[in-house]
Order: structure tokens, then C-alpha cells, then sequence
């Protein structure tokens, strides 16, 4: 480095990130990748985080039988110093079935989207039942279920005026149901 | 802190941006960098071949591919995190006590050993049996028919692709047209690359058994050369029907020539032959390969 960048005072030893591996880093992005699926509503969303999901596998195997101090498995001059081959190979299959997967997937949401105008995964299911998007919002049904399972008997009780989305509290209404085109 | 932990800490940094972004050109865009950076993380692990994969057909071909989903509409934006945490309180917390629990799980695993196929090719590798790359002698030797499933499995996700699809991947649209008028120089610049990166990606599938190269990396940069002659708007095939037969017959002649060398169990019966075999077998496989991605590429992009 150059005499005059000296970066002697930047002191970075308490910057420890040696627990950060392959396979840890394999298992946080493929939560990422659930967390992308689960959380987020629009279609291509799903499609961008299920990829996500593919690289944290082909990352997982791939750092399975390796590290920085093996070498290449064609420029190797003993077996242990090789990473494994036979992980790599598999990989490889892996990452271009991963983009037909996507291509698939994607001339379907063009299709659907041609014909439905939206990309939102709780209005296509409006669509499909005939209930309002906000009814079928999934983690809502379920909370649904679980308060009729556990909560107690339904019966007239004093609160706050339900918004639209049935809580009491305007911040989760959402954007309101006639902007169906501008938010896909 | 080592370069191979900066390189993790990027691709979570981005792999939550491209998932949380606030818009569907920023998701798409930090995806594509996401897989750039996972090419390298490959790289980094000394695995030159998946990484050559990932860089030049997930990076590059599945995010031209997302890319021109949304090119004729307008930018579809999407709800922002801010709304979507607050409204799935409950998932985003059940998701991250589970990432908790696999990484602990996953701290407590036994590191994993050398298994004895790993064993198997690098001896064979270094006694000098193969002439081929350890990598391409596991695809095309030890693992011959879950390449030829793979193949299959292309084959189908292309058949897919043409099924669904209205055009029958005709010719660029006006929009290339006019790139390719106002930007000559683009053109002219990427109509003389276009040998040099057919002769690199030849070179790729045939490889030699030192260097990193295989069937899948070669065609995935000859797609590339496909991807990039549509973008800017240089002449391209007038119908995919020659891509098309020529799949299907190469495909043909690719699961015969996989059942010919299993048959006649080529690598101990004559192998002498065997680097020659394994080339025409590369050379089949890659064919194939690129004859798939073009066409699914060239009927999604008249589709879209």
C-alpha cells in the first residue's frame, strides 16, 4: 500500500467474524430466502427469494468439502489438499436447472398477470374465492383460526371501531383495496 | 477476518436487500449483484467451475431473464418492509427463532469427512486416468446418468417454456431496433466479439484436464453470447426451429453416446480412448445445453 494511506489507526481487531463460514452463512441466507417467500406478497418477490434459497444450497455443498487453503480439484497435487469434485459437479446441475426452474416460473407470472393484472399473491386468491383481498390474507386467517381455537366465545364486546382490516389499528389497514392497479 | 468473511457478510447484506427492497427493478438488480458475489464466494472455495456457472447463467441469465419480465410494464413497485413486518409480526419472528435453532444445530454437527468417492476421483485424477478435468470425470463418468436426467430435465423446462408461451420466438422487437440504430458501435463492437466468444466458449467445453471447463460452463457462455446479441439489437436467428431440431437430435445423440460408453464400460475397457469419448461427449452435452437456454431465452424474450 501507498506510504501515504497510512491505516495503521484503523483498528478492526474487534471486528470478529470468524464465526461467519460457509455453511452458517449458507443457513442465514436460506432463511432470508423462507423469509422473502413467507413475508412479502408480490409474485416476483417469490421467485427472486426462492433463488436466493438455491444459491444458499449450492453455497452450503460447495463450502461442505472446501476452504481457502485447499486448491482447485484440477490443479491439485495430493487428494487432501483438493476440494471435493464431486460436490462441485452436482452444484453445477444444479445452478442451471435452478435458472430453467426460474424461467418456467417466470412465463407463468407473465401469463397470469397478463390475464389477472396483478402480481399480489393475496389478491390473486381474492380472485380465486371471490372474498375481499384483505380476507384473504393468509396470516390473517390463520390468526383467525387460532383465536377461534384458543380465544374466547364470540359475543358483543366494547372496543375500538375495526378498520377495515379488522384490528383497530389503521397502520396495519394497508393500502386501501381500490388501488388495485398500482399496487400489484 | 479473512476475505472469504467479507465476501459472507456482503451476500447476506445483499440477499436481504434484493429480498426486503422497496422495488422490483432494486430487487432484481440487487439479485443479479447477489449472484455475482456468490460467483465469487465460489471462486474463493476453489470451485472455478460452479462459479463460471453461476456468474454467467444465474447472475447474468436469470436476472436478463426477470429483467425482461417487467420491461413493458411499468415499475411494478411493491409494499414496503415497514407495512409488511408490522403486518406478519408473528412469521418474521418464528422465521428467525428457526434460523437461530438451525445455526445452533448446525454449530453442534460433526465437521465432515473426506468421503470415499472424493478419494476415488482425486486418485484417479492425479495417477493420470483421466484426461479430463476431476470435475468433468464426475459428471460424465461417475455421475454420467444424472447429467443425462439433468439434461432431460432442461429439455422439459425448455418444452415448458414453448408451451406456454404465445410467439414462437420470432425475431428482436422495435425497442432493439432502435438501440441498434442509435448505438452502431455496440453493435459492431459485440458483432466482432461474437467469434472470440464462441471460440472461448468451445474452448470451455472442451477443456483440458487442468483447467476448470465442462459442457454446462461453455454453453452457459455461449447462451451469453445469444443474451447479448438480443439486447442490443444485432441480427439473431429469424426462428428458433433450427435451435430447436437441433436439440432434440443433439440430445438424441448425446443419451447414445452416454449408453455406448456405459455399455461398453469405455474408461476400462479402452482408455486411450476415453479423453476423446469424454470430449465428444462435452462437446454433445454443451451443444444441448445452449441449444435449451437459447431457446428458452429467445421464446421468453418475444414473449415478454
Amino acid at each position: 500500500m501507498a506510504d501515504w494511506l497510512d491505516l495503521s489507526w484503523l483498528d478492526l481487531s474487534w471486528l470478529d467474524l470468524s464465526w461467519l463460514d460457509g455453511t452458517t452463512t449458507a443457513v442465514i441466507l436460506f432463511f432470508i430466502g423462507l423469509a422473502g417467500l413467507v413475508l412479502r406478497k408480490n409474485m416476483m418477490i417469490s421467485i427472486i427469494a426462492i433463488s436466493i434459497m438455491n444459491t444458499a444450497i449450492i453455497l452450503a455443498f460447495v463450502t461442505f468439502g472446501s476452504s481457502t487453503a485447499h486448491r482447485s480439484p484440477a490443479a491439485a497435487t495430493t487428494v487432501a489438499q483438493a476440494a471435493d469434485p464431486v460436490p462441485q459437479a452436482l452444484m453445477i446441475t444444479s445452478v442451471v436447472i435452478g435458472v430453467a426452474i426460474q424461467a418456467v416460473s417466470l412465463v407463468l407470472i407473465l401469463g397470469y398477470y397478463r390475464q389477472h393484472k396483478t402480481l399480489d399473491w393475496d389478491e390473486a386468491r381474492s380472485l380465486r374465492e371471490g372474498v375481499s383481498p384483505a380476507e384473504a390474507d393468509p396470516f390473517r386467517r390463520a390468526r383467525a383460526a387460532l383465536g377461534a381455537l384458543f380465544g374466547p366465545a364470540p359475543g358483543p364486546r366494547p372496543g375500538p371501531d375495526p378498520g377495515p382490516d379488522g384490528n383497530g389499528d389503521p397502520r396495519d389497514d394497508g393500502p386501501p383495496t381500490g388501488t388495485r392497479g398500482s399496487n400489484p | 477476518m479473512g476475505l472469504e468473511q467479507l465476501v459472507f457478510a456482503f451476500l447476506i447484506v445483499f440477499a436481504l436487500a434484493a429480498v426486503f427492497a422497496s422495488s422490483l427493478k432494486r430487487a432484481i438488480i440487487t439479485s443479479g449483484v447477489f449472484g455475482l458475489w456468490a460467483a465469487f464466494a465460489y471462486l474463493l472455495f476453489h470451485a472455478p467451475d460452479v462459479a463460471v456457472s453461476e456468474a454467467v447463467v444465474a447472475s447474468s441469465l436469470g436476472t436478463v431473464l426477470l429483467i425482461l419480465t417487467i420491461r413493458n410494464y411499468d415499475d411494478l413497485s411493491v409494499p414496503g418492509i415497514g407495512q409488511m413486518i408490522w403486518r406478519r409480526k408473528g412469521a418474521d419472528l418464528l422465521i428467525v427463532g428457526a434460523c437461530a435453532l438451525v445455526l445452533w444445530l448446525t454449530a453442534r454437527a460433526p465437521a465432515v469427512a473426506v468421503a470415499p468417492m472424493q478419494e476415488q476421483v482425486m486418485a484417479a485424477h492425479l495417477a493420470g486416468r483421466g484426461g479430463v478435468n476431476p470435475v468433468t470425470s464426475v459428471l460424465l463418468h461417475y455421475r454420467v446418468l444424472d447429467t443425462v436426467l439433468e439434461a432431460l430435465m432442461l429439455l422439459i423446462a425448455v418444452l415448458g417454456v414453448m408451451h406456454l408461451t404465445r410467439s414462437d420466438g420470432r425475431a428482436a422487437s422495435a425497442e432493439n431496433r432502435v438501440m441498434s440504430e442509435r448505438h452502431p458501435t455496440l453493435v459492431t463492437a459485440l458483432r466482432i466479439l461474437t467469434p472470440v466468444l464462441v471460440v472461448a466458449g468451445a474452448a470451455l467445453i472442451v477443456g483440458d484436464p487442468n483447467t476448470p471447463g465442462g459442457g454446462f460452463q461453455g454453453a452457459g457462455l455461449l447462451a451469453a453470447v445469444i443474451v447479448g446479441r438480443y439486447l442490443v439489437g444485432a441480427p439473431g436467428p429469424r426462428s428458433t426451429r433450427a435451435l430447436e431440431t437441433l436439440e432434440k437430435v443433439i440430445f438424441v445423440l448425446f443419451v447414445l453416446s452416454v449408453a455406448v460408453y456405459l455399455l461398453v464400460g469405455l474408461r476400462d475397457v479402452a482408455p486411450e480412448s476415453y479423453p476423446a469419448w469424454t470430449i465428444v461427449m462435452n462437446g454433445l452435452l454443451g451443444l444441448k445445453v445452449f441449444c435449451g437456454l437459447s431457446i428458452m431465452f429467445l421464446y421468453f424474450a418475444s414473449e415478454a
